[in-house]
């Protein structure tokens, strides 16, 4: 057994293109660990095949007292800032989210033996292991390509992921199955030569219904939503294409780029799109550089006339067509036949788990069921049970979900109680799938190196805490979606949800305080049909407070089958922010120091400050006032916003921009004045070309949002881009504060709340 | 036989199941990557909304520790991650090693007040490789001498019992009961000398 290799053990079984990927690869990480090969180079290497950094790769990490630093064997780098010895992230890329069991199993058998026995499902249907060794990287990537997956283009300025609907094929209202137009899709444009020089990532996600959460087409650089046509007297399969969509810091929905475009152009359109982005997309400002920015720039007609001019000039491919001669490929054939239920015994639990994760396909006498994952994991061991179980009931006919959940589909509807008993022996029993208690959230301050709050310690506990009362719970709130990020960048989806969180910091007595900002008003139906706003930053101990207060006025006060979008939408902000008020408020240290550290973490926050807290007493410093003053104007712009003051409301979002950089600046020029130009001046002067404003991962991109908006006011702005702007300025906000904090900091002044 | 045993864990299980709780553990594990013994300790990751997997988890650079209740019984598990020099009795006799020193460590925890005691006469040991050492009869039966030889330093002329899973999905993986009652500092002490 010495010396024998995976390379050797797995030999053909490696697909030979994938193979000399890896081994190339392999050679790249020799090179680096002898620092022959640039440091960022190394990095886009590496991440372009799916290996992240990860949270303390740096080297350091705050221990509740001060900045600890990692020891470290060796000062090498895998990246600028990146240790080479600090573990990190693995993306595995699972087009649609299908997988087979023989994939489930390779992929347990890799959570066990490079990462920590946990798989974790993202929202974007990839599996993600933490904590693994860059050494580890090419065995784990053949094991992974001797089963059909590859990490490549898992991250870096790619085509990421596509995803589609888990339940194409099998659902009730799709018009067909998108699974085999998405692999193909996937297929096509993985590694392909026009998608090499983006300015930044490119996501696509594929759906069968328009009204359906499904695909989430609304969100995506590209969403292609499956629609058919007569033509001729005959049915023709086509595609409803969006173009722009996306969340990120600031979300956009997407543009209608064609109403319909036939299953033979799919393949050269996205390659056409591709080849545009590519050209003329942005490639120095990273914070612009998607797609969407290059729409709104262009606007869509003159995006849609350079690719169909793009498209007229592409060289013929085979590809484009070659795949629907095979499209029933990925046609599923049930393992059993479907059977009715038939008042079979049904254990303890059955039925409460039956009503929530239990689909009826629309083939008679199967169902899909939807396993839960709380958190999104699952230990190894969980996947090679769950694999046996695939193999006894369904086989191969398993997809991950955006919801970070599994589903089994096929399913005999007679099978479900041994089913469900047989999930419940392996603790993947939980019902509550797709509920107020089933809640996604992206992996925050736990590994993320962007995170800011805990996501995933406060989804761990309001799910502990809405699930012990689910049943006590008003059927319209338990149907709720909450999806938290951990940050900004809104990898927990949190726009298109009913409730939604992302991670902010404030300062508060000289202590930092992780909050959340509260976002309300999103849809996770219709394809992801609406995005919500921020309403209020609420420190993290007082979130579950904030969703028990919304779920209890809600249930009190709606009419008749109300929504909750609807219900927010006719009280209207101002009525939400009064219901929140008094949770936005932060107890002293003294009072109760719980507040100051983060769900899940034992730490204090920032316990640097802790002597400079002590002694804060009540000073509370003109900039803090100043600083909420224009979050007030930029709550003020929402409400506008909502009585249909698109005008109005974008210019005073601009202006609570303004005057969030002006507290700034009076930090350094109490007499700054008010005149916006100067302001802007001094802004830039003072804090973006010191840098002082910078945020450690967006840099200046919360700053340009000032610039643009002022440089380039928009004369008759949409109710869309007041939506943006006022997104815009709310951000800009939080990077004012947290500015203001690292000033506080630094100079070691009180920073009062 | 395999000389490069690696990815070598082994576990010790609590006497009582719930005398430390996994939120304990997260804060002790937390103290101690402030106070690192010639290792690298990273960070700690909770996974207690997962009941059958490692509940609290210390990463390391080297290695990870946690409170573990894969098997559903709850224990410290020690994994060795990173290649160790050596033959197999070495490995073997460094992880043991490891794993006791952790065992003793929560023992003494003062955040626990001396309620986390280990069973020593029974632990499991796993080699998370398939490739170098598939789960089969024959793997164990290579290891066999330097397991025993390992064992015999802590455990004495003790009868010793090795127990294969023998599902072959998983990775080697071995059930060690010894006869007698045996603590972690006498193992400790025996492992030393």
């Amino acid at each position: 057994m010495s010396g024998l290799t995976w390379k050797d053990e797995l030999g053909d079984r490696i697909p030979e293109d994938l193979g000399r990927e890896i081994d190339i690869f392999e050679t790249e990480i020799e090179l680096r660990s002898q620092d022959k090969l640039d440091e960022t180079l190394f990095a886009e290497t590496r991440l372009r095949r799916g290996v992240y950094g990860q949270r303390y790769d740096n080297g350091q990490r705050f221990d509740g007292t001060e900045t600890q630093q990692l020891a470290y064997p060796e000062a090498l780098t895998k990246g600028p800032n990146t240790m080479w010895h600090a573990p990190g992230m693995q993306r595995i890329k699972i087009p649609f989210g299908g997988l087979s069991v023989e994939q489930m199993e390779v992929l347990a058998d890799l959570g066990e033996e490079v990462s920590d026995s946990i798989l974790h499902v993202t929202t974007r249907q990839d599996i993600q292991l933490h904590y693994v060794h860059i050494e580890d990287t090419p065995d784990m990537m053949r094991r992974l390509a001797a089963v059909g997956i590859t990490t490549r283009e898992a991250c870096g300025n790619s085509v990421r992921n596509v995803t589609a609907c888990p339940l194409a094929g099998v659902c009730n209202t799709e018009s067909f199955d998108v699974t085999p137009y998405s692999r193909a899709l996937a297929r096509f444009l993985l590694g392909h030569e026009d998608m090499q020089d983006f300015g930044r990532k490119f996501k696509i996600a594929f759906s069968g219904c328009r009204h359906e959460a499904c695909g989430l087409t609304n969100m995506h650089d590209l969403g292609a939503l499956g629609v058919t046509r007569m033509v001729d007297g005959v049915e023709k399969r086509g595609f409803e294409v969006w173009v722009g969509g996306g969340l990120g810091a600031v979300p956009h929905q997407a543009k209608l780029f064609d109403e319909f475009v036939s299953e033979e152009e799919l393949l050269p359109l996205a390659q056409a799109i591709g080849r545009v982005f590519a050209r003329l997309g942005e490639k120095r400002n990273r914070a612009r550089a998607r797609v969407k920015f290059l729409i709104a720039k262009l606007g869509i007609e003159e995006f849609k006339r350079l690719v169909l001019e793009e498209r007229q000039q592409l060289p013929h491919d085979d590809r484009w067509t070659s795949y629907l001669d095979d499209l029933d490929e990925t046609d599923e054939e049930p393992l059993k036949p479907g059977q009715a239920l038939n008042g079979a015994d049904q254990p303890e639990g059955f039925e409460a788990w039956h009503e929530t994760n239990v689909y009826r396909q629309r083939q008679t006498g199967h169902v899909v069921v939807t396993v839960y994952l709380p958190l999104g994991d699952l230990t190894s061991n969980q996947m090679r049970s769950l694999a046996s179980i695939s193999q006894r009931y369904v086989k191969d006919t398993v997809r991950l979900t955006v919801e970070q959940n599994v589903v089994l589909r096929w399913i005999s509807e007679a099978d479900l109680p041994a089913l469900y008993s047989e999930l419940k022996a392996i603790g993947l029993g939980g019902a509550a799938a797709g509920t107020i208690v089933d809640i996604t959230a992206c992996p925050g301050t736990d590994t993320c190196k962007l995170g800011i709050s805990s996501s995933r310690g406060l989804a761990g506990e309001l799910r502990r805490r809405l699930a012990e009362r689910y049943h006590t719970l008003d059927a319209a709130v338990q149907d709720l979606r909450i999806k938290i990020s951990g940050c900004f960048n809104s990898c927990g989806q949190h726009h298109a949800a009913d409730i939604g969180f992302y991670g902010i910091s404030r300062k508060i007595n000289g202590l930092t305080v992780p909050h959340f900002q509260v976002i309300l008003g999103g849809r996770w139906k219709d394809n992801a049909g609406s995005f919500g706003l921020p309403m209020a930053a609420v420190p993290s101990k007082n979130i579950p407070a904030v969703v028990e207060r919304l779920a209890e006025r809600f249930i009190g006060e709606r009419q008749q089958a109300e929504n909750f979008q609807d219900y927010i939408g006719r009280i209207g902000k101002r009525e939400v922010k009064a219901i929140l008020d008094d949770l936005a408020q932060v107890p002293t240290y003294e009072e109760d120091p719980s507040f100051y550290r983060d769900w899940g973490d034992v730490r204090e926050y920032t316990i640097d400050d802790m002597g400079k807290g002590e002694c804060a007493g009540e000073v509370v410093p003109l900039a803090q006032f100043e600083l909420t003053a224009a979050e007030r104007e930029a709550f003020e712009a929402q409400i506008l916003l909502d009585e249909g003051d698109a005008g109005v409301a974008y210019s005073i979002a601009c202006g609570a921009m303004v005057q969030a950089a002006r507290a700034l600046v009076r930090t350094q020029f109490l007499d700054v004045g008010d005149d916006a130009e100067r302001i802007i001046e001094e802004f830039r002067t003072r804090f973006v070309d010191t840098e002082l404003f910078f945020d450690p991962f967006a840099k200046d991109k919360f700053a340009r949002y000032l610039f643009r908006n002022h440089e380039e006011p928009l004369t008759n702005p949409s109710a869309e881009d007041a939506h943006r702007t006022i997104e815009e300025a709310q951000l800009f906000i939080e990077g004012a504060f947290a500015c203001y904090g690292r000033i506080s900091d630094a100079e070691g002044t009180l920073a009062g709340s | 036989m395999p000389n490069d045993l690696q990815r070598l864990n082994i576990k010790f299980y609590l006497e009582d199941e719930t005398s430390v709780s996994p939120e304990e553990v997260f804060r002790i594990f937390n103290r101690w990557i402030s106070e690192p013994r010639d290792e690298v300790l990273i960070d700690v990751a909770d996974y207690t909304h997962i009941p059958n997997g490692p509940q609290t988890l210390l990463v390391g650079h080297e290695s990870d520790y946690s409170l573990d209740n894969t098997d559903g019984r709850m224990g410290l598990r020690y994994g060795r991650k990173r290649p160790v020099d050596g033959d197999a009795r070495q490995c073997l006799r460094a992880a043991l090693s490891a794993a006791l020193n952790a065992c003793q460590r929560l023992e003494e925890a003062p955040e626990v007040e001396g309620r986390a005691q280990f069973r020593g006469a029974e632990l499991q040991m796993s080699v998370f490789d398939r490739l170098g050492s598939p789960n089969s009869a024959q793997t164990l039966e290579a290891l066999r001498e330097d397991l025993l030889a390992v064992l015999s330093e802590i455990y004495g002329e003790a009868q010793i019992s090795l127990t294969r899973d023998e599902d072959e999905r998983q990775c080697l993986t071995v059930q060690i009961q010894a006869q007698g009652d045996f603590s972690v500092a006498s193992m400790q002490q025996a492992l030393a000398a």
